[in-house]
């Protein structure tokens, strides 16, 4: 897959990135708004991305770094990004097994108090293919463990790191699937039951954290052209692009939301 | 007379659907985890039978469903549930996390797919899913540290939502109903409804529902209830 943005592109002053996180203090306006870069003397924002090994949470993390932000790209296998390694200096690799406590904690121990302005829990497991009569205990408890009970796992942990962050947004990644409104056609049981259930989980979330002023927020990629849709649908660069795009207005006030790349809400 | 098959029977709401079916003339199949905590059911009538069934065993709910045969069901009751206690979003273990998911949303939908011939069979082929308004996300519903138990009822709307849309060319009517805060062991004996009630206002959402509703989520008082 071609690179179609790197770093260096952007005209940055380099001193930005050696910045300490203690030194900062206003927000970097220009970044909330827009997803262009910003150049007016503050360091960017930083994100934090699970599952950026490949589709989605790669192209996050491909976009991201290209406008300069400081980017932790989680995967399971270190071995595995060379992809993301290239996209430049600001992008850290971390392992994460989003189902491991242990995991998680090594994590969030590693970054120590850094600051994430924006989490994107983006790490899933794909739609099941498995008729109604198949489903077994096993396969809906593996993959709502990882699609539903990790990311709440995940921003828990890392807390302290978004209270630290000047934009304090937590995003997880929904789906239309999670929609039981939306369903007239079926199919995907397991796979809708994990996402509907981790909107309820933001929810309460959004709930829980409004006293910290730590925006829960659930997005929808659409259908994108990546191994769990089967490589059909938009491209992820339009994908990943419209969801910047809603992140950069996020505000408080937004918590709790379910919003499409395309910056329709979805209905429950 | 029609069949009804309620799990959970031995207590709370499973209790009283068990009640007031049998007291219509209803044949009243009720489960119990446990069938020496069932007596109070026992005593409804003499059409009524209990069978042991673990929500979180699959052990058991295959011997449910091989005890119950090709026996014609009109309604099946998916009511059994835990609660999931309450805690803040640090405290939620995946222990208990599991339990709750294999209880209250694959167990109920498990026992569905396992008995759909079952309600084929019957005549008012009505499946209902005991939920609650914690499952809703668009009622605004706010009660804190309710991960748990929200998350697995959510999912089992998912879970049954999907049921009633592929199963509807089959006839089947799938039912999600939400019992109101009711004065029940899971609420401490704290409601606003008492359980006759709430158990009255569901049959009636449930003898009301026809196949081109099926697939909604209804309360106790008869009003949809949001997503």
């Amino acid at each position: 897959m071609p690179v179609k943005y790197a770093a260096k592109d952007l005209a940055l002053p380099g001193e930005l990135f050696g910045i300490p996180f203690a030194l900062r203090h206003d927000p970097p306006t220009c970044g909330r708004v827009a997803t262009t870069p910003c150049t007016k003397g503050f360091p960017l924002p930083s994100v934090l991305i699970s599952g950026a090994n490949r589709g989605i949470g790669l192209e996050f993390a491909r976009q991201y770094a290209a406008e300069g932000w400081t980017v932790h790209a989680t995967v399971r296998n270190p071995e595995d990004p060379a992809e993301i390694k290239s996209f430049g200096h600001n992008v850290s690799v971390h392992r994460l097994e989003v189902t491991d406590a242990g995991s998680i904690a090594a994590l969030a121990a590693s970054l120590g108090g850094v600051p994430i302005d924006v989490l994107i829990a983006n790490a899933g497991l794909p739609g099941d293919t498995t008729p109604l009569e198949g489903i077994e205990r096993a396969e809906l408890l593996r993959v709502m463990a990882v699609n539903s009970f990790a990311p709440l796992a995940l921003a828990t942990a890392l807390l302290p790191n978004l209270e630290a962050g000047q934009m304090k947004i937590a995003a997880a990644m929904s789906s239309l699937m999670s929609s039981i409104g939306s369903n007239n056609w079926g199919t995907q049981s397991v796979y809708r039951a994990s996402k509907t259930a981790l909107n309820v989980i933001w929810a309460s979330l959004a709930t829980e954290w409004r006293a910290r002023k730590v925006a829960c927020v659930l997005l929808r990629p659409g259908i994108v052209k990546t191994r769990m849709t089967g490589f059909t649908g938009l491209d992820p660069e339009e994908s990943v692009g419209g969801m910047r795009r809603v992140l950069a207005r996020i505000t408080f006030a937004d918590s709790g939301r379910l919003i499409g790349y395309d910056g329709k809400d979805v209905p429950w | 007379m029609p069949c009804v098959l309620i799990t959970g029977a031995n207590r709370g709401l499973g209790l009283e659907f068990a009640r007031q079916y049998a007291a219509e003339g209803w044949s009243v199949i009720g489960t119990a985890r446990d069938p020496a905590t069932a007596d109070d059911f026992r005593a409804l009538g003499p059409d009524v039978t209990l069978l042991p069934f673990d929500a979180a065993d699959d052990a058991s709910l295959e011997a449910l469903v091989r005890q119950l045969g090709d026996r014609p069901i009109d309604i099946l009751i998916a009511n059994s549930g835990v609660g999931g206690g309450q805690q803040e979003a640090r405290d939620v273990t995946p222990e208990a996390w599991k339990q709750a998911i294999g209880i209250n949303t694959y167990a109920p939908f498990r026992l569905a797919v396992a008995l759909r011939g079952n309600l084929e069979r019957g005549r008012h082929k009505k499946l209902v899913a005991v939920s609650s308004l914690a499952a809703s996300i668009g009622s605004g519903y706010a009660v804190p540290a309710q991960y748990i138990y929200r998350a697995s009822k959510a999912a089992l709307n998912a879970l049954w939502r999907n049921l009633s849309v592929e199963w509807r060319p089959l006839g089947l009517i799938g039912i999600m109903l939400r019992p109101g805060r009711v004065r029940t062991r899971m609420t401490d004996f704290q409601g606003d409804l008492s359980v006759e009630e709430s158990v009255s206002g569901m049959r009636r959402a449930i003898a009301m529902t026809t196949l081109a509703e099926t697939g909604r989520f209804v309360g106790y008082d008869g009003v949809e209830v949001p997503w």
